[in-house]
């Protein structure tokens, strides 16, 4: 991904489109004064794999599209990891701490928990009420606190040498949080 | 969080915002997506040898009683149930994995036996999943038996609804005898098969004495065993990869010269996991380039009894420097690495043969542990019913007498317990207790399943108390396997010897007359002998 040439990148279909919605060139030519939104949202589904697909659009913007990022204008949405029914009540949980402490209010009740693993799980009104209602929707705002830890990390990640990614995975790997197996 | 409907207005954000900044997010969702792929998903646990997907479709066959002496079921049923009940991932990666266990000639021993076209040598894939049909093969069974018996540990699915297996009991040395390859994030895996009596009988040598040098078990494993057979070039790089885990091996094909007026090369057994068509075409474009010399036809002659591929050499042909240019810009002769990186405790790990050997066997002893804890509990709960069985019907009028004074099943039951000194379980028993239980025969068969439960659990307590007596069950239990399944080695190994080939090797030996004339390019006679 990092270092897949220009042109290479430019063959791919949905990165072909994202260019063309945002409408404010790329690379060099990036206009930000074209650009046709300010809230550009990421939504990937919510396992690993949404996960890895995430860690490469970043990859996209870092690289070619970056001042969209210093301006603010980059996003990525919270979908729910699991939807709780407890009797005719039910609940959208974000993290596994809000999972325990919804589970703790309810003890011996009989409660069904689905694991949101991908979007297209949610019918579309759920996805609205979940996600991609304004009024009541999660989102981060991506940000570049350190410009050359950043620029590290993706040359290290998304770069060609294995050998330091390996090294970096072994080093962290006990910080992994949830495991999709 | 409280889901409710409510009108599509009011656009303007109210939700919650926070910064995030680039590093976090790239550092978090790039490791948890590498750990998973590493831990869950690209490469095998050391004990079963198995990845998740592999153990959940061997684990849904078992389950849903696909087992060896029933009928063949349909594929895409398997794949079905093995994505709807443990795996939420794709179709075509599922059924992928379960054509490739059935692959005689991927797999040194299938787990699956597949009914159909499964594929071939050339490359060509399976037919379609609802075309073929699969059930789990009798080598597969010994992965999964004793899974009832609280040998291994279950997790809940990934909804919750039901259990799975985190590793299977594998009474099968499945990792060493079928390797595996894999490619993770940041590392891979490529482990080659091995033979099934050879590997027993290193385990045994290993259970008997754990110091065991590598010399000690590569006189017996002296190397990779493949289904294809095939022959391995060079010794010393089998001992460095079972020595640090990580090697390269030559790995050529099995030929021999047929000698007539036209000789001609025959190929009988190709390198594991060469794509035979492809190779074939690579063969033709080197004839044809004229970068392979003294070959003027090349057929492929296979059939379903096996590979054979015949190469026509020219009159004048050295049939030795055929089959040496053959090797050198061929898959007739390819190099197999080895990379032994196995889960150990869900951590990544490189390992020596003699590790591995050691991990396995550490797997059976818990196993079997643990199937003899069970054991030993079930016996103990049977014997506590039967004993209390015998008491009532030595008491067996005091019995008959307090249930006819009871008013319910429940005083019945406390009266039992105090009077004639029963426990609640052993009360419960006596009043389900069929009144034939008090014929003669039946007071004598009592005694005699006493007997022989006294007898088990004697044994059972050996087993796990008595040091050596766990080991004696793994190592019968082992001796069995090679028995039942134990076959010949199919893999040559030769010495390197001659080892990197130059080019001057390459060149047909020919006596050559230079002679040098004045103002005149050097010009070559070359005398052919007969």
């Amino acid at each position: 991904m990092e270092k897949a040439r220009f042109d290479k990148i430019l063959s791919n279909k949905e990165i072909r489109t994202i260019i063309t919605a945002l409408g404010c060139g790329i690379g060099d030519e990036l206009d930000l004064d074209k650009l046709r939104y300010h809230k550009i949202i990421i939504m990937t589904d919510a396992d690993v794999d949404g996960a890895h697909i995430r860690t490469l659009l970043l990859t996209f913007f870092y690289r070619y599209l970056r001042d969209i990022i210093t301006a603010g204008y980059l996003y990525i949405a919270q979908p729910p990891l699991y939807r709780i029914r407890v009797g005719r009540e039910t609940f959208y949980v974000y993290s596994e701490e809000e999972k325990e402490e919804l589970l703790q209010r309810y003890p011996g009740k009989k409660v069904e928990i689905q694991r949101f693993k991908g979007l297209g799980e949610m019918n579309p009104q759920q996805l609205w009420e979940t996600t991609m209602d304004p009024r009541r929707r999660k989102l981060y705002r991506v940000t570049i606190e350190d410009a050359i830890m950043a620029d590290e990390l993706f040359t290290l990640l998304m770069g060609d040498a294995v050998e330091p990614r390996r090294e970096f995975i072994q080093k962290h790997a006990r910080e992994v949080a949830e495991l999709d197996v | 969080m409280k889901a409710e409907s409510i009108p599509d207005e009011g656009r303007e954000e109210h939700g919650e915002v926070l910064d995030r900044d680039v590093v976090d997010e790239l550092k978090t969702s790039y490791l948890t997506y590498s750990m998973s792929v590493i831990v869950g998903r690209a490469l095998p646990d050391v004990r079963d040898g198995l990845k998740p997907v592999h153990r959940r479709i061997l684990y849904s066959m078992y389950e849903s009683g696909l087992t060896s002496k029933r009928p063949y079921r349909k594929s895409a049923r398997v794949v079905g149930e093995v994505l709807g009940k443990y795996h939420p991932h794709g179709d075509a990666a599922v059924y992928d994995t379960l054509v490739r266990m059935a692959q005689p000639f991927s797999m040194r021993y299938p787990l699956v036996d597949g009914q159909g076209n499964f594929g071939s040598l050339d490359g060509d894939s399976a037919a379609a999943m609802r075309y073929t049909e699969a059930r789990l093969s009798k080598i597969a069974e010994e992965m999964l038996v004793d899974i009832e018996e609280e040998t291994v540990d279950f997790v809940p699915n990934y909804d919750g609804t039901l259990k799975e297996p985190t590793v299977l009991p594998a009474r099968l040395p499945n990792l060493l005898v079928n390797g595996t390859t894999g490619i993770a994030v940041g590392m891979a895996t490529s482990m080659p098969p091995h033979n099934l009596r050879e590997v027993v009988d290193a385990l045994l040598l290993v259970l008997d004495n754990p110091e065991a040098d590598l010399r000690e078990i590569m006189n017996i494993i002296p190397g990779p065993d493949f289904p294809t057979g095939g022959i391995i070039v060079g010794k010393a790089p089998i001992m460095e990869a079972y020595h640090t885990g990580r090697g390269r091996i030559r790995v050529r094909a099995k030929t021999r010269l047929e000698v007539g007026k036209r000789s001609r090369i025959v190929v009988e057994e190709i390198p594991y996991q060469v794509n035979k068509a492809n190779m074939l075409e690579k063969m033709a474009e080197l004839i044809k380039a004229g970068d392979l010399q003294g070959i003027v036809d090349l057929r492929d002659e296979s059939d379903k009894e096996g590979v054979r591929i015949v190469i026509e050499l020219g009159r004048d042909a050295n049939a030795e420097i055929v089959l040496r240019n053959l090797f050198a810009h061929t898959d007739l002769e390819v190099t197999y690495s080895i990379i032994n990186l196995a889960l150990v405790n869900n951590e990544p790990r490189v390992l020596s043969l003699k590790e591995l050997l050691k991990h396995f066997l550490d797997h059976r002893r818990q196993v079997v542990r643990r199937r003899t804890e069970y054991r030993l509990r079930k016996s103990r709960e049977r014997l506590h019913i039967l004993e209390g069985l015998r008491l009532a019907i030595e008491r067996i009028d005091d019995t008959i007498k307090i249930i006819r004074s009871s008013s319910s099943p429940e005083e019945a039951r406390g009266r039992l317990m105090e009077r004639i000194g029963l426990s609640e379980r052993q009360a419960n028993a006596v009043l389900q207790m069929q009144l034939q239980r008090l014929t003669a025969l039946e007071r004598g068969k009592l005694e005699g399943e006493i007997e022989e439960l006294t007898r088990t659990i004697r044994e059972l307590t050996e087993i796990l108390q008595v040091p050596g007596r766990l080991e004696r069950v793994i190592r019968e239990e082992l001796v069995e396997l090679k028995k039942r399944y134990g076959d010949e080695r199919r893999t040559q190994i030769i010495e390197g010897g001659e080892e990197e080939v130059t080019d001057e090797d390459l060149i047909q030996r020919k006596d050559l007359v230079i002679s040098f004339l004045h103002s005149v390019n050097p010009r070559l006679h070359s005398f052919l002998h007969g």
